[in-house]
């Protein structure tokens, strides 16, 4: 089946989904004021596009974001190449990574919230963390299976150790970085989301838990469409990025 | 061979043990001592997993040894020599598929500080030599195996060697091309004055190339026996291996590793 006939195929399930979720509202299965329709949350939808509401909690959540990922990426590549070519370091830091790493970060906000209170710098903080482990893993696991062969012939052919990791071990790693970073940035956009429900006074994560407490279920609903939206927005942009930067993958 | 200089590059009783401390040790190579003359082409002849490899990166300072020393010029070998190139027969793993085929023999100039044009103008050059002067643009995975291993040979070329290690470098090719690569490999040698020492299981290729064979055990690896192959030069692909004094070396050569072979059945 050609490229654009298996995604158009597969459309057929979203359609299915949301045909059924018609079907079993209009049969008065269920309380439409707790679950309304997909027509019915349409209209709120198109009114939250429209009226270009959506464009300022959008903004602060995706800056958010933005910010605490990009922090995460440059930490995250950093300490795993720096682990990664030296066994000290690795011996030195791996314990901590390990220590840090199993706990589910969305356990720290309350902690950050005391710390830095519900502001930019708490959420930023929380995507940080979240985002920097899968970064850092799987640099470091890119960097750990360098291929022995190309850095031995580096080695034959002179290459300086810092020659060797800019220009053989860092572009040999990125198809690992990249996959850390595309994990990262859907840990990320959980932990945006969670942070500003949790603690906060803006960004679409409040406004989704706001709207609940104010009995408004059909916009809700409405952002939450939004929200799968820049999730498969950001994925396929992710998918763009990693195509153009290692070509070499997929033959 | 009459312009060799005796003494060049010395291998001295070199061992090399793995393991011990709490598995078991075993060792891979046994006192090898080997003599190799500048501007000598010397075969290293053995069976799969006998420990050529291991001799060869020790040669190249790519591993140490557990005994004994390599000795280049009046220099004992402890690190990868500019003046030695090793060059793998995973040709696939040593090029790097994010560089185009011109990038990957830039590689060796990068870090010499010359300028972009002159790299460019170097690169040909090389590239030239292996006959891929018109592939520059292209990437290595999209290149037959038996080009891109031309290009791991201009890439090595292109770090001026004076003596190249060459790992079981045709192994990987069809049959064609290996005839092909190794008459280009002689040519090579022959132009640059290189000093080559080609590790192979194959001895119609180590007679065809080689000026001395030597032939290597299975583990422990020591030095069996070296033997002159005293053909003719230039060789000819197809010559050469008509000559009585090919297939008489030949024919000796393998039936002295296939008698060691059933002789080793035997023992075990």
């Amino acid at each position: 089946m050609p490229e654009l006939g298996r995604k158009g195929f597969g459309l057929l399930s979203i359609l299915g989904v949301l045909l059924l979720w018609e079907l079993v509202c209009r049969a008065g299965l269920v309380n439409l004021s707790l679950l309304p329709s997909p027509s019915q949350i349409a209209p709120a939808l198109w009114k939250i596009l429209a009226s270009g509401s959506f464009l300022v909690p959008l903004g602060q959540t995706l800056g958010m974001l933005l910010i605490g990922y990009t922090i995460a990426c440059v930490a995250g590549v950093a300490l795993g190449l720096l682990m990664g070519c030296s066994e000290y370091l690795y011996g030195l830091l791996e314990p901590l990574v390990e220590v840090i790493r199993p706990i589910p970060k969305p356990a720290l906000i309350p902690a950050m919230v005391v710390f830095l209170g519900i502001g930019a710098g708490m959420k930023i903080t929380m995507v940080a963390l979240a985002a920097l482990f899968p970064v850092l893993i799987n640099t470091l696991q890119g960097v750990r299976g360098v291929d022995p062969v190309l850095l031995a012939t580096a080695r034959t052919l002179g290459c300086s150790r810092f020659e060797t990791i800019r220009k053989i071990i860092l572009p040999a790693s990125l198809p690992m970085i990249l996959t850390g970073m595309r994990v990262s940035l859907s840990m990320g956009l959980v932990l945006v989301i969670l942070a500003e429900m949790l603690a906060a006074e803006s960004g679409i994560g409040f406004l989704i838990l706001d709207l609940q407490r104010s009995f408004q279920v059909r916009p809700m609903y409405a952002w939450i469409a939004i929200l799968a939206a820049v999730g498969l927005v950001l994925n396929i942009l992710f998918e763009m990025v990693e195509d153009r930067a290692v070509p070499w993958r997929a033959k | 061979m009459t312009e060799a200089t005796a003494g060049y590059l010395s291998i001295r009783d070199v061992n090399k043990v793995y393991g011990g401390q709490h598995g078991e040790a075993t060792t891979a190579l046994k006192s090898i001592t080997l003599e190799v003359k500048q501007g000598e082409f010397l075969a290293i002849l053995g069976p799969s997993g006998c420990g050529k490899s291991t001799l060869l990166q020790i040669v190249a300072g790519l591993i140490n040894s557990t005994a004994g020393e390599v000795v280049l010029n009046g220099k004992a070998v402890t690190a990868p020599p500019p003046e030695m190139v090793y060059l793998f027969q995973q040709y696939s793993k040593s090029l790097l598929p994010w560089r185009t085929v011109e990038q990957n023999v830039a590689l060796v100039f990068e870090s010499r500080g010359m300028k972009k044009r002159e790299i460019e103008e170097r690169c040909g050059e090389y590239l030239g030599m292996v006959g891929l002067a018109g592939f520059r643009k292209h990437y290595p995975w999209q290149l037959s195996g038996g080009m891109q291993q031309r290009v791991a040979i201009a890439r090595a070329l292109a770090a001026q060697p004076r003596v190249l290690l060459l790992d079981e470098p045709f192994s990987a090719v069809d049959a064609l091309t290996r005839i092909e690569l190794q008459s280009l490999v002689l040519d090579l040698w022959a132009r640059q004055g290189l000093t080559i020492l080609l590790i192979t299981h194959d001895v119609d290729e180590a007679v065809f190339m080689a000026d001395r064979i030597a032939v290597l055990s299975s583990r422990p690896s020591t030095v069996e026996m070296v033997v002159d192959t005293d053909l003719p030069r230039p060789r000819d692909a197809m010559g050469t291996r008509e000559l009585p004094r090919f297939l008489q070396l030949r024919h000796e050569l393998v039936e002295h590793l296939l008698h060691r072979q059933n002789a080793g059945r035997v023992d075990a």
